[in-house]
Protein backbone atom coordinates (compact mmCIF):
# COMPACT_ATOMS: atom_id res chain seq x y z
CA UNK A 1 0.00 0.00 0.00
CA UNK A 2 2.37 2.16 1.00
CA UNK A 3 4.39 1.64 -2.11
CA UNK A 4 1.63 2.07 -4.25
CA UNK A 5 1.50 5.40 -2.51
CA UNK A 6 5.07 6.24 -3.64
CA UNK A 7 4.59 4.92 -7.28
CA UNK A 8 1.53 7.08 -7.65
CA UNK A 9 3.57 9.84 -5.98
CA UNK A 10 6.40 9.88 -8.90
CA UNK A 11 3.34 9.36 -11.84
CA UNK A 12 2.48 12.55 -10.19
CA UNK A 13 5.71 14.28 -10.05
CA UNK A 14 6.19 13.11 -13.69
CA UNK A 15 2.81 14.70 -14.97
CA UNK A 16 3.24 18.16 -13.10
CA UNK A 17 6.73 18.33 -14.52
CA UNK A 18 5.95 17.91 -17.56
CA UNK A 19 3.37 20.94 -17.10
CA UNK A 20 5.95 22.39 -15.77
CA UNK A 21 8.11 22.30 -18.67
CA UNK A 22 5.93 23.57 -20.97
CA UNK A 23 4.53 26.71 -18.85
CA UNK A 24 8.04 27.99 -17.69
CA UNK A 25 10.26 27.33 -20.10
CA UNK A 26 13.36 27.48 -18.02
CA UNK A 27 16.62 25.33 -19.20
CA UNK A 28 18.47 24.91 -15.69
CA UNK A 29 14.35 24.34 -14.24
CA UNK A 30 13.60 21.77 -17.00
CA UNK A 31 17.25 20.11 -15.73
CA UNK A 32 16.20 20.23 -12.31
CA UNK A 33 13.19 18.57 -12.80
CA UNK A 34 14.62 15.84 -14.60
CA UNK A 35 16.85 15.19 -11.85
CA UNK A 36 14.59 15.39 -9.08
CA UNK A 37 12.05 13.18 -11.15
CA UNK A 38 15.22 10.80 -11.99
CA UNK A 39 16.32 10.68 -8.25
CA UNK A 40 12.69 9.69 -6.81
CA UNK A 41 12.76 6.93 -9.38
CA UNK A 42 15.64 5.70 -8.63
CA UNK A 43 14.28 5.86 -5.05
CA UNK A 44 10.73 3.98 -5.90
CA UNK A 45 13.06 1.76 -7.43
CA UNK A 46 15.64 0.96 -4.01
CA UNK A 47 12.00 0.51 -1.98
CA UNK A 48 9.94 -1.71 -4.19
CA UNK A 49 8.58 -4.54 -2.59
CA UNK A 50 7.02 -6.30 -5.46
CA UNK A 51 7.13 -7.40 -9.35
CA UNK A 52 4.83 -5.60 -10.06
CA UNK A 53 5.87 -2.27 -9.02
CA UNK A 54 9.01 -2.93 -10.29
CA UNK A 55 7.28 -3.16 -13.53
CA UNK A 56 5.49 -0.25 -13.36
CA UNK A 57 8.24 1.42 -12.86
CA UNK A 58 10.07 0.55 -15.89
CA UNK A 59 6.75 2.07 -17.36
CA UNK A 60 7.76 5.23 -15.73
CA UNK A 61 11.64 5.19 -16.71
CA UNK A 62 10.00 5.02 -20.41
CA UNK A 63 7.83 7.68 -19.84
CA UNK A 64 10.63 9.92 -18.36
CA UNK A 65 12.94 9.07 -21.84
CA UNK A 66 9.84 10.12 -23.90
CA UNK A 67 8.97 13.23 -21.78
CA UNK A 68 12.57 14.74 -21.44
CA UNK A 69 13.81 13.48 -24.97
CA UNK A 70 13.46 16.63 -26.63
CA UNK A 71 16.04 18.06 -23.92
CA UNK A 72 18.65 15.92 -24.21
CA UNK A 73 21.19 17.76 -24.98
CA UNK A 74 20.46 19.95 -22.28
CA UNK A 75 19.95 17.35 -19.70
CA UNK A 76 23.31 15.86 -21.24
CA UNK A 77 24.86 19.45 -20.13
CA UNK A 78 23.86 19.31 -17.08
CA UNK A 79 24.66 15.89 -16.37
CA UNK A 80 28.13 16.06 -17.74
CA UNK A 81 29.48 14.20 -17.88
CA UNK A 82 27.35 11.29 -17.93
CA UNK A 83 24.61 11.36 -20.52
CA UNK A 84 20.83 11.67 -21.11
CA UNK A 85 21.03 7.90 -21.97
CA UNK A 86 23.79 6.52 -19.92
CA UNK A 87 21.16 7.94 -16.69
CA UNK A 88 18.15 6.62 -18.43
CA UNK A 89 20.18 3.25 -18.97
CA UNK A 90 21.14 2.86 -15.82
CA UNK A 91 17.84 3.74 -14.29
CA UNK A 92 16.59 1.16 -16.73
CA UNK A 93 19.51 -1.58 -15.64
CA UNK A 94 18.80 -0.49 -11.59
CA UNK A 95 14.79 -1.01 -12.32
CA UNK A 96 15.40 -4.58 -14.07
CA UNK A 97 18.03 -5.77 -11.15
CA UNK A 98 15.69 -4.86 -8.61
CA UNK A 99 12.85 -6.59 -11.17
CA UNK A 100 15.30 -9.66 -10.98
CA UNK A 101 15.87 -9.57 -7.34
CA UNK A 102 12.15 -9.41 -6.34
CA UNK A 103 11.63 -12.29 -8.58
CA UNK A 104 13.97 -13.85 -6.72
CA UNK A 105 12.91 -13.21 -2.88
CA UNK A 106 9.23 -14.29 -4.23
CA UNK A 107 10.52 -17.32 -5.21
CA UNK A 108 12.79 -17.63 -2.28
CA UNK A 109 9.31 -16.44 -0.33
CA UNK A 110 7.40 -19.03 -1.99
CA UNK A 111 9.96 -21.92 -0.82
CA UNK A 112 10.43 -20.52 2.32
CA UNK A 113 6.23 -20.76 2.86
CA UNK A 114 6.78 -24.20 1.80
CA UNK A 115 9.62 -25.20 4.24
CA UNK A 116 7.67 -23.00 6.84
CA UNK A 117 4.74 -25.24 6.31
CA UNK A 118 6.93 -28.46 6.44
CA UNK A 119 8.26 -27.25 9.29
CA UNK A 120 5.00 -27.04 11.03
CA UNK A 121 4.65 -30.54 9.83
CA UNK A 122 7.62 -31.70 11.14
CA UNK A 123 6.75 -30.05 14.46
CA UNK A 124 3.60 -31.27 14.68
CA UNK A 125 4.88 -34.78 14.20
CA UNK A 126 7.79 -34.37 16.61
CA UNK A 127 4.96 -33.29 19.42
CA UNK A 128 3.00 -36.17 18.65
CA UNK A 129 6.02 -37.99 18.68
CA UNK A 130 6.98 -36.71 22.14
CA UNK A 131 3.27 -37.19 23.50
CA UNK A 132 3.85 -40.85 22.31
CA UNK A 133 7.76 -41.43 24.06
CA UNK A 134 5.87 -39.71 27.39
CA UNK A 135 2.95 -42.55 27.17
CA UNK A 136 6.21 -45.03 25.93
CA UNK A 137 7.98 -43.53 29.09
CA UNK A 138 5.17 -43.89 31.75
CA UNK A 139 4.27 -47.47 30.31
CA UNK A 140 7.65 -48.68 30.74
CA UNK A 141 7.88 -47.15 34.36
CA UNK A 142 4.35 -48.79 34.77
CA UNK A 143 5.64 -51.65 33.47
CA UNK A 144 8.70 -51.42 35.73
CA UNK A 145 7.07 -51.05 38.55
CA UNK A 146 4.89 -54.16 37.61
CA UNK A 147 8.16 -55.97 36.98
CA UNK A 148 9.40 -55.12 40.34
CA UNK A 149 6.38 -56.21 42.09
CA UNK A 150 6.43 -59.41 39.96
CA UNK A 151 9.53 -60.13 40.95
CA UNK A 152 8.94 -59.09 44.89
CA UNK A 153 6.19 -61.48 44.70
CA UNK A 154 7.98 -64.43 43.73
CA UNK A 155 10.47 -63.87 45.95
CA UNK A 156 7.91 -64.01 48.64
CA UNK A 157 6.28 -66.72 46.95
CA UNK A 158 9.48 -69.00 46.88
CA UNK A 159 10.03 -67.90 50.43
CA UNK A 160 6.30 -68.74 51.63
CA UNK A 161 5.65 -72.06 48.60
CA UNK A 162 7.54 -74.41 50.47
CA UNK A 163 6.09 -73.89 54.14
CA UNK A 164 2.36 -73.12 53.40
CA UNK A 165 2.73 -76.23 51.28
CA UNK A 166 4.46 -78.25 53.63
CA UNK A 167 1.98 -77.12 56.00
CA UNK A 168 -1.30 -78.07 53.86
CA UNK A 169 0.33 -81.24 53.14
CA UNK A 170 0.91 -81.91 57.11
CA UNK A 171 -2.60 -80.68 57.26
CA UNK A 172 -4.10 -83.00 55.02
CA UNK A 173 -2.00 -86.10 56.59
CA UNK A 174 -2.83 -85.36 60.37
CA UNK A 175 -6.86 -84.31 59.05
CA UNK A 176 -6.38 -87.69 57.61
CA UNK A 177 -5.27 -89.36 60.58
CA UNK A 178 -7.72 -87.77 62.98
CA UNK A 179 -10.31 -89.15 60.56
CA UNK A 180 -8.87 -92.53 60.83
CA UNK A 181 -8.74 -92.64 64.40
CA UNK A 182 -12.36 -91.45 64.78
CA UNK A 183 -13.34 -93.99 62.60
CA UNK A 184 -11.33 -96.61 64.45
CA UNK A 185 -13.47 -95.65 67.72
CA UNK A 186 -16.04 -96.98 69.11
CA UNK A 187 -19.44 -94.25 68.70
CA UNK A 188 -17.09 -93.16 65.87
CA UNK A 189 -19.84 -91.99 63.37
CA UNK A 190 -21.83 -89.06 65.75
CA UNK A 191 -18.34 -87.84 66.76
CA UNK A 192 -17.25 -87.90 63.10
CA UNK A 193 -20.25 -85.97 62.65
CA UNK A 194 -19.94 -83.70 65.63
CA UNK A 195 -16.10 -83.10 64.52
CA UNK A 196 -16.95 -82.37 61.36
CA UNK A 197 -20.08 -79.83 61.94
CA UNK A 198 -17.21 -78.00 64.23
CA UNK A 199 -14.46 -77.61 61.87
CA UNK A 200 -17.26 -76.37 59.20
CA UNK A 201 -18.23 -73.77 61.96
CA UNK A 202 -14.17 -72.47 61.79
CA UNK A 203 -11.62 -72.77 58.63
CA UNK A 204 -12.49 -75.45 55.99
CA UNK A 205 -9.26 -77.16 55.18
CA UNK A 206 -11.09 -77.89 51.72
CA UNK A 207 -10.70 -73.56 51.03
CA UNK A 208 -7.01 -73.70 52.56
CA UNK A 209 -6.24 -76.65 49.36
CA UNK A 210 -8.38 -74.77 46.68
CA UNK A 211 -6.50 -71.88 47.38
CA UNK A 212 -2.98 -73.10 47.51
CA UNK A 213 -3.55 -74.91 44.27
CA UNK A 214 -5.02 -71.72 42.62
CA UNK A 215 -2.33 -70.18 43.84
CA UNK A 216 0.12 -71.78 42.27
CA UNK A 217 -1.65 -72.12 38.99
CA UNK A 218 -1.72 -68.16 38.52
CA UNK A 219 2.04 -68.25 39.11
CA UNK A 220 3.20 -70.44 36.71
CA UNK A 221 0.83 -69.12 34.20
CA UNK A 222 2.30 -65.58 35.04
CA UNK A 223 5.77 -67.03 33.81
CA UNK A 224 8.01 -64.31 35.27
CA UNK A 225 11.49 -65.00 34.24
CA UNK A 226 12.36 -64.90 37.86
CA UNK A 227 11.38 -68.34 37.99
CA UNK A 228 14.41 -70.81 37.38
CA UNK A 229 14.59 -74.66 36.51
CA UNK A 230 15.43 -75.13 39.96
CA UNK A 231 12.13 -73.26 40.79
CA UNK A 232 10.04 -75.58 38.47
CA UNK A 233 11.28 -78.48 39.52
CA UNK A 234 10.54 -78.07 43.30
CA UNK A 235 7.01 -76.98 42.38
CA UNK A 236 7.23 -80.09 40.04
CA UNK A 237 7.95 -81.91 42.89
CA UNK A 238 5.49 -80.11 45.32
CA UNK A 239 2.49 -81.16 42.72
CA UNK A 240 3.82 -84.67 42.64
CA UNK A 241 3.23 -84.86 46.24
CA UNK A 242 0.14 -82.85 46.88
CA UNK A 243 -1.38 -84.94 44.23
CA UNK A 244 -0.50 -88.03 45.93
CA UNK A 245 -2.00 -87.48 49.04
CA UNK A 246 -4.99 -85.65 47.75
CA UNK A 247 -5.48 -88.95 45.78
CA UNK A 248 -4.75 -90.62 49.46
CA UNK A 249 -7.25 -88.28 52.02
CA UNK A 250 -9.21 -86.16 48.95
CA UNK A 251 -12.04 -88.66 48.93
CA UNK A 252 -12.28 -88.71 52.72
CA UNK A 253 -11.33 -85.26 53.54
CA UNK A 254 -14.50 -84.09 50.84
CA UNK A 255 -16.95 -86.42 52.82
CA UNK A 256 -15.60 -84.77 56.47
CA UNK A 257 -15.78 -81.20 55.25
CA UNK A 258 -17.19 -80.91 52.13
CA UNK A 259 -20.87 -81.55 53.54
CA UNK A 260 -23.60 -81.82 51.09
CA UNK A 261 -20.96 -80.86 48.49
CA UNK A 262 -18.34 -83.37 48.93
CA UNK A 263 -18.33 -84.78 45.74
CA UNK A 264 -18.67 -80.96 44.18
CA UNK A 265 -15.33 -80.53 46.46
CA UNK A 266 -13.60 -83.44 45.19
CA UNK A 267 -13.84 -82.60 41.18
CA UNK A 268 -12.96 -79.06 41.60
CA UNK A 269 -9.80 -79.61 43.57
CA UNK A 270 -9.30 -83.09 41.31
CA UNK A 271 -9.86 -80.73 38.04
CA UNK A 272 -7.53 -78.44 39.87
CA UNK A 273 -4.71 -80.72 40.84
CA UNK A 274 -4.99 -81.69 36.59
CA UNK A 275 -4.45 -77.87 35.59
CA UNK A 276 -1.58 -77.39 38.22
CA UNK A 277 -0.03 -80.22 36.85
CA UNK A 278 -0.08 -79.56 33.16
CA UNK A 279 0.87 -75.78 34.11
CA UNK A 280 4.05 -77.40 36.05
CA UNK A 281 5.24 -79.85 33.51
CA UNK A 282 4.87 -77.44 30.91
CA UNK A 283 6.77 -74.75 32.34
CA UNK A 284 9.27 -77.63 33.80
CA UNK A 285 10.48 -79.26 30.73
CA UNK A 286 10.27 -75.47 28.58
CA UNK A 287 12.34 -74.32 31.35
CA UNK A 288 14.61 -77.78 31.02
CA UNK A 289 14.80 -77.09 27.42
CA UNK A 290 16.18 -73.48 27.53
CA UNK A 291 19.04 -74.72 30.09
CA UNK A 292 19.79 -77.26 26.99
CA UNK A 293 19.84 -74.39 24.47
CA UNK A 294 21.63 -71.88 26.32
CA UNK A 295 24.42 -74.84 26.93
CA UNK A 296 24.44 -75.57 22.81
CA UNK A 297 22.72 -79.20 23.35
CA UNK A 298 20.01 -80.12 21.19
CA UNK A 299 18.85 -83.70 22.28
CA UNK A 300 15.13 -82.90 19.93
CA UNK A 301 11.64 -82.87 20.98
CA UNK A 302 10.72 -83.85 25.25
CA UNK A 303 7.69 -82.76 27.33
CA UNK A 304 7.59 -85.88 29.88
CA UNK A 305 9.70 -88.12 32.21
CA UNK A 306 9.86 -90.64 30.02
CA UNK A 307 10.64 -88.72 26.21
CA UNK A 308 12.92 -86.80 28.51
CA UNK A 309 14.71 -89.85 29.10
CA UNK A 310 14.61 -91.75 25.59
CA UNK A 311 15.77 -88.13 24.15
CA UNK A 312 18.74 -88.18 26.05
CA UNK A 313 19.77 -91.45 25.49
CA UNK A 314 18.78 -91.16 21.48
CA UNK A 315 21.04 -88.18 21.39
CA UNK A 316 23.96 -89.91 23.70
CA UNK A 317 23.76 -93.33 21.29
CA UNK A 318 23.64 -91.33 17.80
CA UNK A 319 27.01 -88.94 19.46
CA UNK A 320 28.65 -92.76 20.49
CA UNK A 321 27.78 -93.96 16.95
CA UNK A 322 28.82 -90.87 14.75
CA UNK A 323 32.09 -90.93 16.76
CA UNK A 324 32.86 -94.71 16.25
CA UNK A 325 35.70 -95.75 13.88
CA UNK A 326 36.00 -91.90 12.65
CA UNK A 327 38.58 -89.22 13.63
CA UNK A 328 37.66 -87.20 16.15
CA UNK A 329 36.99 -83.90 15.53
CA UNK A 330 36.75 -80.48 18.14
CA UNK A 331 33.32 -80.94 17.07
CA UNK A 332 32.20 -83.52 18.26
CA UNK A 333 34.39 -83.20 21.84
CA UNK A 334 32.65 -79.84 21.88
CA UNK A 335 29.38 -81.42 21.97
CA UNK A 336 30.68 -84.15 24.43
CA UNK A 337 31.85 -81.29 26.55
CA UNK A 338 28.45 -79.03 26.27
CA UNK A 339 26.31 -82.32 27.32
CA UNK A 340 28.79 -83.40 29.94
CA UNK A 341 28.66 -79.74 31.99
CA UNK A 342 24.76 -79.69 31.65
CA UNK A 343 24.34 -83.24 32.91
CA UNK A 344 27.15 -83.15 35.62
CA UNK A 345 26.52 -79.28 37.14
CA UNK A 346 22.75 -78.58 35.68
CA UNK A 347 21.04 -81.92 36.25
CA UNK A 348 22.68 -83.88 38.99
CA UNK A 349 24.24 -81.20 41.20
CA UNK A 350 21.64 -78.47 41.00
CA UNK A 351 18.74 -79.79 40.07
CA UNK A 352 19.64 -83.36 41.66
CA UNK A 353 17.58 -83.67 44.38
CA UNK A 354 14.62 -82.58 42.99
CA UNK A 355 15.16 -84.51 39.77
CA UNK A 356 15.11 -87.65 41.92
CA UNK A 357 12.10 -86.28 44.41
CA UNK A 358 10.14 -85.43 41.92
CA UNK A 359 11.02 -88.42 39.64
CA UNK A 360 11.82 -86.21 36.41
CA UNK A 361 14.55 -89.04 36.15
CA UNK A 362 14.78 -92.59 38.72
CA UNK A 363 17.93 -93.74 39.95
CA UNK A 364 18.36 -96.43 37.38
CA UNK A 365 18.06 -94.20 34.28
CA UNK A 366 20.73 -91.53 36.08
CA UNK A 367 22.79 -94.76 35.84
CA UNK A 368 22.29 -95.51 32.51
CA UNK A 369 22.68 -92.06 31.12
CA UNK A 370 25.85 -91.97 33.40
CA UNK A 371 27.78 -95.18 32.12
CA UNK A 372 26.66 -94.25 28.31
CA UNK A 373 28.66 -90.98 28.97
CA UNK A 374 31.57 -93.05 29.85
CA UNK A 375 31.49 -94.48 26.64
CA UNK A 376 30.69 -91.41 24.78
CA UNK A 377 33.74 -90.11 26.31
CA UNK A 378 35.74 -93.05 25.31
CA UNK A 379 35.08 -92.76 22.19
CA UNK A 380 35.83 -89.07 22.50
CA UNK A 381 39.71 -89.55 23.43
CA UNK A 382 42.08 -88.89 20.81
CA UNK A 383 42.98 -92.40 20.16
CA UNK A 384 46.85 -93.42 20.53
CA UNK A 385 48.63 -95.27 18.15
CA UNK A 386 51.96 -96.10 20.49
CA UNK A 387 50.74 -99.47 21.37
CA UNK A 388 50.26 -101.19 18.33
CA UNK A 389 53.78 -99.69 17.04
CA UNK A 390 55.39 -101.25 19.77
CA UNK A 391 53.71 -104.27 19.08
CA UNK A 392 54.37 -104.34 15.25
CA UNK A 393 58.15 -103.42 16.42
CA UNK A 394 58.31 -106.46 18.49
CA UNK A 395 56.54 -108.68 16.21
CA UNK A 396 59.38 -107.81 13.12
CA UNK A 397 61.94 -108.35 16.06
CA UNK A 398 61.08 -111.45 16.89
CA UNK A 399 60.62 -112.50 13.14
CA UNK A 400 64.00 -111.02 12.69
CA UNK A 401 65.34 -113.32 15.71
CA UNK A 402 63.68 -116.54 14.60
CA UNK A 403 65.26 -116.17 10.93
CA UNK A 404 68.44 -115.29 12.18
CA UNK A 405 68.79 -118.44 14.31
CA UNK A 406 67.26 -120.70 11.86
CA UNK A 407 70.19 -119.78 9.50
CA UNK A 408 72.92 -120.13 12.21
CA UNK A 409 71.75 -123.56 13.05
CA UNK B 1 84.40 44.25 -34.26
CA UNK B 2 82.38 47.20 -33.76
CA UNK B 3 79.13 47.54 -34.06
CA UNK B 4 77.49 50.78 -35.37
CA UNK B 5 74.82 52.80 -34.69
CA UNK B 6 72.68 51.60 -37.25
CA UNK B 7 73.39 47.79 -37.32
CA UNK B 8 71.96 47.95 -33.68
CA UNK B 9 68.93 49.68 -34.73
CA UNK B 10 67.89 47.70 -36.96
CA UNK B 11 68.99 44.46 -35.01
CA UNK B 12 66.61 45.82 -32.54
CA UNK B 13 63.97 46.84 -34.31
CA UNK B 14 64.12 42.74 -36.04
CA UNK B 15 64.08 42.06 -31.95
CA UNK B 16 60.78 43.68 -31.65
CA UNK B 17 59.15 42.74 -34.87
CA UNK B 18 60.03 38.83 -33.72
CA UNK B 19 58.74 39.14 -30.40
CA UNK B 20 55.29 40.84 -31.27
CA UNK B 21 54.72 38.20 -34.00
CA UNK B 22 54.75 35.60 -30.68
CA UNK B 23 52.51 37.95 -28.58
CA UNK B 24 49.95 38.61 -31.42
CA UNK B 25 49.24 34.62 -31.24
CA UNK B 26 45.34 34.40 -31.07
CA UNK B 27 42.95 31.19 -31.72
CA UNK B 28 40.18 32.61 -33.43
CA UNK B 29 36.15 31.45 -32.89
CA UNK B 30 36.03 30.25 -29.21
CA UNK B 31 32.38 29.83 -27.93
CA UNK B 32 32.59 30.82 -24.42
CA UNK B 33 29.04 29.72 -24.08
CA UNK B 34 27.70 28.36 -21.18
CA UNK B 35 24.70 25.83 -22.25
CA UNK B 36 22.87 25.95 -18.30
CA UNK B 37 22.97 28.85 -16.51
CA UNK B 38 24.46 28.73 -12.63
CA UNK B 39 22.41 29.50 -10.34
CA UNK B 40 24.48 30.23 -7.23
CA UNK B 41 23.74 30.75 -3.46
CA UNK B 42 26.21 33.41 -1.53
CA UNK B 43 27.56 32.13 1.35
CA UNK B 44 27.51 34.64 4.79
CA UNK B 45 29.77 36.98 3.14
CA UNK B 46 28.39 37.03 0.16
CA UNK B 47 30.69 34.52 -2.01
CA UNK B 48 29.63 32.64 -4.44
CA UNK B 49 31.42 30.03 -6.62
CA UNK B 50 30.94 27.84 -9.59
CA UNK B 51 33.18 24.98 -9.18
CA UNK B 52 31.84 23.79 -12.90
CA UNK B 53 32.54 26.68 -14.89
CA UNK B 54 35.50 27.74 -13.13
CA UNK B 55 34.25 31.39 -11.60
CA UNK B 56 34.09 32.93 -8.08
CA UNK B 57 33.72 36.32 -7.27
CA UNK B 58 31.42 38.24 -4.24
CA UNK B 59 28.20 39.22 -5.00
CA UNK B 60 28.19 42.31 -2.39
CA UNK B 61 29.05 44.99 -5.49
CA UNK B 62 26.58 44.00 -7.32
CA UNK B 63 24.11 44.13 -4.39
CA UNK B 64 25.14 47.41 -3.82
CA UNK B 65 24.78 48.63 -7.38
CA UNK B 66 21.18 47.07 -7.68
CA UNK B 67 19.64 48.47 -4.28
CA UNK B 68 22.55 51.11 -3.55
CA UNK B 69 24.55 50.89 -0.57
CA UNK B 70 22.33 52.25 2.41
CA UNK B 71 20.00 49.61 1.71
CA UNK B 72 20.78 46.54 3.81
CA UNK B 73 17.11 45.08 3.73
CA UNK B 74 17.45 43.39 0.06
CA UNK B 75 18.83 40.02 0.33
CA UNK B 76 20.51 38.23 -2.92
CA UNK B 77 18.73 34.63 -2.10
CA UNK B 78 20.60 32.84 -5.02
CA UNK B 79 22.20 34.51 -7.81
CA UNK B 80 21.93 33.13 -11.68
CA UNK B 81 24.46 33.98 -14.48
CA UNK B 82 25.06 33.17 -17.55
CA UNK B 83 28.16 33.12 -20.33
CA UNK B 84 27.28 33.66 -24.21
CA UNK B 85 29.62 32.86 -26.97
CA UNK B 86 31.29 35.90 -26.63
CA UNK B 87 32.55 35.46 -23.14
CA UNK B 88 30.03 37.99 -21.40
CA UNK B 89 28.61 37.61 -18.08
CA UNK B 90 24.97 37.82 -18.00
CA UNK B 91 23.86 37.99 -14.02
CA UNK B 92 20.90 38.94 -12.04
CA UNK B 93 18.94 38.20 -9.07
CA UNK B 94 15.41 38.44 -7.46
CA UNK B 95 14.29 41.56 -6.63
CA UNK B 96 16.29 42.90 -9.64
CA UNK B 97 15.00 45.17 -11.90
CA UNK B 98 18.68 44.99 -14.07
CA UNK B 99 20.60 42.55 -15.72
CA UNK B 100 24.26 42.95 -15.50
CA UNK B 101 26.19 42.67 -18.84
CA UNK B 102 29.87 41.45 -17.35
CA UNK B 103 33.00 41.34 -18.98
CA UNK B 104 35.89 39.50 -17.66
CA UNK B 105 39.22 41.25 -17.03
CA UNK B 106 42.54 40.48 -14.98
CA UNK B 107 40.92 38.91 -11.43
CA UNK B 108 37.39 40.87 -12.14
CA UNK B 109 34.69 41.10 -13.63
CA UNK B 110 33.94 44.43 -15.29
CA UNK B 111 30.33 46.12 -16.08
CA UNK B 112 29.56 46.10 -19.91
CA UNK B 113 26.15 47.03 -19.71
CA UNK B 114 23.19 46.97 -17.25
CA UNK B 115 19.92 46.30 -19.33
CA UNK B 116 16.32 47.12 -17.81
CA UNK B 117 14.35 44.51 -18.19
CA UNK B 118 11.66 45.13 -15.59
CA UNK B 119 9.78 48.03 -13.74
CA UNK B 120 9.09 45.92 -11.08
CA UNK B 121 11.39 43.46 -9.10
CA UNK B 122 12.30 40.33 -10.86
CA UNK B 123 10.30 37.55 -8.69
CA UNK B 124 11.99 34.05 -10.62
CA UNK B 125 14.27 34.83 -13.12
CA UNK B 126 16.21 32.41 -15.26
CA UNK B 127 18.40 32.32 -18.40
CA UNK B 128 18.49 30.51 -21.07
CA UNK B 129 21.12 29.93 -23.98
CA UNK B 130 19.51 30.81 -27.22
CA UNK B 131 21.40 30.76 -30.80
CA UNK B 132 20.07 34.25 -31.11
CA UNK B 133 21.40 35.14 -27.64
CA UNK B 134 20.08 34.80 -23.72
CA UNK B 135 16.54 35.11 -22.84
CA UNK B 136 15.68 35.93 -19.89
CA UNK B 137 12.27 33.48 -18.75
CA UNK B 138 10.13 35.91 -16.14
CA UNK B 139 8.44 32.90 -14.82
CA UNK B 140 5.86 34.92 -12.60
CA UNK B 141 4.54 36.85 -15.72
CA UNK B 142 6.06 34.37 -18.03
CA UNK B 143 7.67 37.05 -20.19
CA UNK B 144 11.06 36.74 -21.88
CA UNK B 145 13.05 38.88 -22.66
CA UNK B 146 15.89 38.19 -25.00
CA UNK B 147 19.21 40.08 -25.15
CA UNK B 148 22.86 40.17 -25.64
CA UNK B 149 25.67 42.44 -24.60
CA UNK B 150 24.66 45.31 -26.19
CA UNK B 151 21.26 45.25 -24.81
CA UNK B 152 17.50 44.14 -25.25
CA UNK B 153 17.14 42.00 -29.07
CA UNK B 154 13.39 41.82 -28.65
CA UNK B 155 10.38 40.82 -25.84
CA UNK B 156 8.07 38.59 -26.19
CA UNK B 157 5.40 36.69 -24.66
CA UNK B 158 6.58 32.84 -24.25
CA UNK B 159 4.67 30.64 -26.37
CA UNK B 160 3.92 27.19 -24.61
Amino acid sequence: MKNLAKSIGVIVLLLCTTNTIYAQSSDYQITKEFENTYRSLEASIKNATTIEEADSLNNEINKLRETYAEHQSLIDHALYPKTFDDSIQDLLAESNETEEVLLIIENQGERLTSLNEQIANYQTEIAFLNNETDSLRTLIAKSEESEQNLSRLVQQYRQRVEKRDEFVLKMMDSLFVAYRELEMSPGSNNEIASSAIAIQQGDNPLDFIEATIEENIQVLKAGSTELGTEDYLKMHTIQKRFAETWNKVGGDLSQVYGGNESQQWKSKIDSQLKDWKASTSKNMWDSINNTLEQNNVNIGAFDNNQSFYTAIESFINNSVESSKDKIISDKNREEFNSFYDFWTSKVKNEWGNYIQDGEVLTMSQISTIDSELITWKDETEPTSYVIPILLGLSFITIVGLIIVLTRKD
Amino acid sequence: MRINRITQTLLGLLLITVASACNSFVVENVDYSQQLESVLVPDENGNVTDVRHGISFNVNALKEQEFGASDSTKQIREIRLIRNADGFYFITANQFTNVYVMEPGKGSLKLKNKIKVSESPLEDPAFNLRTSGVQLVMRDTNEVVEMNERGILKNKEEQS
